[in-house]
């Protein structure tokens, strides 16, 4: 699988801004948002916002890093 | 046996300073006298080879490593600790811990109290459940129940008069209450329903998990409320009842509660007034899950708890206890932890609301019922007043 990941900055409302759209194959699958000092032990880590098609949670994880990220969206497609 | 006018002499071990300091002021308040809050192992030795508590409060991991020696010498002197953790819980099986309370880290000061007192009371009378119930009496409750009007008769007497008899049936049916963990599931989904749960103290929650673990919260259950009336006609619970914080529990039998509902009919009024606002405040729930922001989710609930902990006395104008973590309220709001987080952080920022130590203070209530557009119709608290 193909990932491509696109730095963006995401309007969430608060301090979590620095961001990434992911393409796998050139389409746009996930959001992956890295959470601000805002969230203590999760701070640093990658908050899926958005995932598109079969990466869509009703609960969305929050990865370690980007690599656990692409790897758990690999998974999902 | 303890004597009232001596404070019980409680270890704090604790790697957080922060949380230290907070614990030891509401223990201290609490009427304990607080050893610590030491830090690492080495200094809680020390504090222990000095004087010897009657209990303690241990977080596993100190400053300097797992607190191995520390449980080693609790146990051989006798003092019973509570496990006060951010570690995971599964990990309470682990060997030198077995059997003791656990707390998730950070806890509510008063869930810390609680099992305290519990663990008190088992110390002072090692003749188990019947002499407990019996003869001695729940020291802090009674102290704190004083004057204090029974939550369930508060409750009902919104929606109906009662006379001094139903007031001295509800008493009774509520007056054998047994102290429940954190986190303890009271029934589970498919258990086969064996009376009706009273919460007394604390909060419960009703609630389904799929099969991957996750939740979705129902229904709070505060103090005076009581799950499902008419459960004793089903076979099998079509969910869970847990408790969220440290709670005082009554079971009431199935028989007792029918012999309620023919003989005294403003008690039957009050409690099918109470089903109604149940199924009322669930279809908010849903609006809720539904039809409404993050923002306006957790203001909607923000606002309906201040009303509903008033309405049993247990609220300040303005100010009450939200014993629950944020992935309860996740779980409850249909939203990730992170947005709970964001929501509570924005909803700080607007000057809406401030949250500290598990006390909520809404600074402008006005404006909080707006975001949230809060109606209070279905709580039908005016109800006997407009009768």
């Amino acid at each position: 699988m193909n990932f491509h990941l696109q730095p963006v900055q995401v309007a969430t409302g608060s301090a979590d801004a620095e961001s990434y759209l992911v393409f796998t194959d050139g389409f746009l699958v996930a959001v992956l948002v890295r959470l601000s000092d805002q969230h203590e032990e999760a701070s640093g880590q990658w908050f899926l916002e958005a995932g598109f098609g079969r990466v869509d949670n009703p609960h969305p994880p929050i990865f370690v890093d980007l690599d656990q990220a692409q790897s758990w969206i690999a998974d999902q497609l | 046996m303890q004597h009232m006018d001596q404070p019980i002499v409680v270890l704090l071990a604790e790697s957080d300073a922060v949380i230290g300091m907070d614990l030891s002021d509401a223990l201290e308040q609490a009427a304990y006298r607080v050893l610590g809050p030491a830090d690492n192992t080495a200094e809680a030795l020390r504090l222990l080879e000095q004087e010897t508590p009657t209990l303690a409060v241990l977080d596993v991991q100190l400053k300097d490593g797992r607190c191995t020696q520390l449980i080693r010498e609790l146990r051989a002197r006798g003092v019973h600790f509570v496990v006060h953790s951010g570690a995971r819980q599964d990990q309470r099986l682990n060997g030198d811990v077995r059997g003791a309370p656990w707390l998730t880290k950070p806890a509510v000061s008063w869930d810390v109290i609680a099992v305290l007192d519990e663990l008190s009371l088992s110390d002072s009378t090692p003749s188990q459940e019947e002499a407990r119930s019996e003869d001695a009496p729940l020291l802090r409750l009674v102290q704190s129940a004083e004057g204090a009007p029974n939550p369930l008769v508060r409750k009902l007497e919104r929606f109906t008069a009662l006379s001094a008899t139903d007031r001295a049936v509800l008493e009774s049916i509520s007056a054998e209450t047994r102290y429940v963990a954190p986190h303890t599931d009271l029934v589970r989904e498919g258990d086969e329903p064996g009376g009706v749960f009273l919460v007394m103290e604390g909060v419960a929650c009703r609630h389904k998990h799929r099969a991957s673990g996750h939740h979705q919260i129902m229904a709070y259950l505060l103090p005076g409320d009581l799950c499902d009336l008419d459960v004793a006609l089903l076979k099998a619970m079509d969910h869970t009842i847990t408790t969220l914080s440290a709670c005082r529990v009554a079971r009431i039998a199935p028989q007792t509660l029918s012999g309620l509902l023919e003989h005294h009919p403003a008690i039957a009024r009050g409690l099918r007034m109470s089903t109604l606002v149940d199924e009322a405040t669930l279809r908010e729930w849903l609006m809720n899950v539904g039809s409404r922001s993050a923002q306006e989710r957790i203001a909607h609930l923000f606002c309906e708890l201040l009303l509903r902990w008033q309405a049993i006395g247990l609220a300040s104008e303005n100010s009450y206890a939200l014993p629950f973590t944020q992935a309860d309220l996740a779980d409850t709001t249909g939203l990730s932890t992170v947005h709970v987080n964001r929501t509570l952080q924005a909803l700080r920022r607007q000057g809406l609301i401030d949250l500290k130590g598990g006390q909520l203070t809404i600074l402008n209530l006005p404006k909080l019922k707006a975001l949230g557009e809060f109606r209070a119709n279905y709580l039908h608290l005016g109800d006997r007043a407009a009768a």
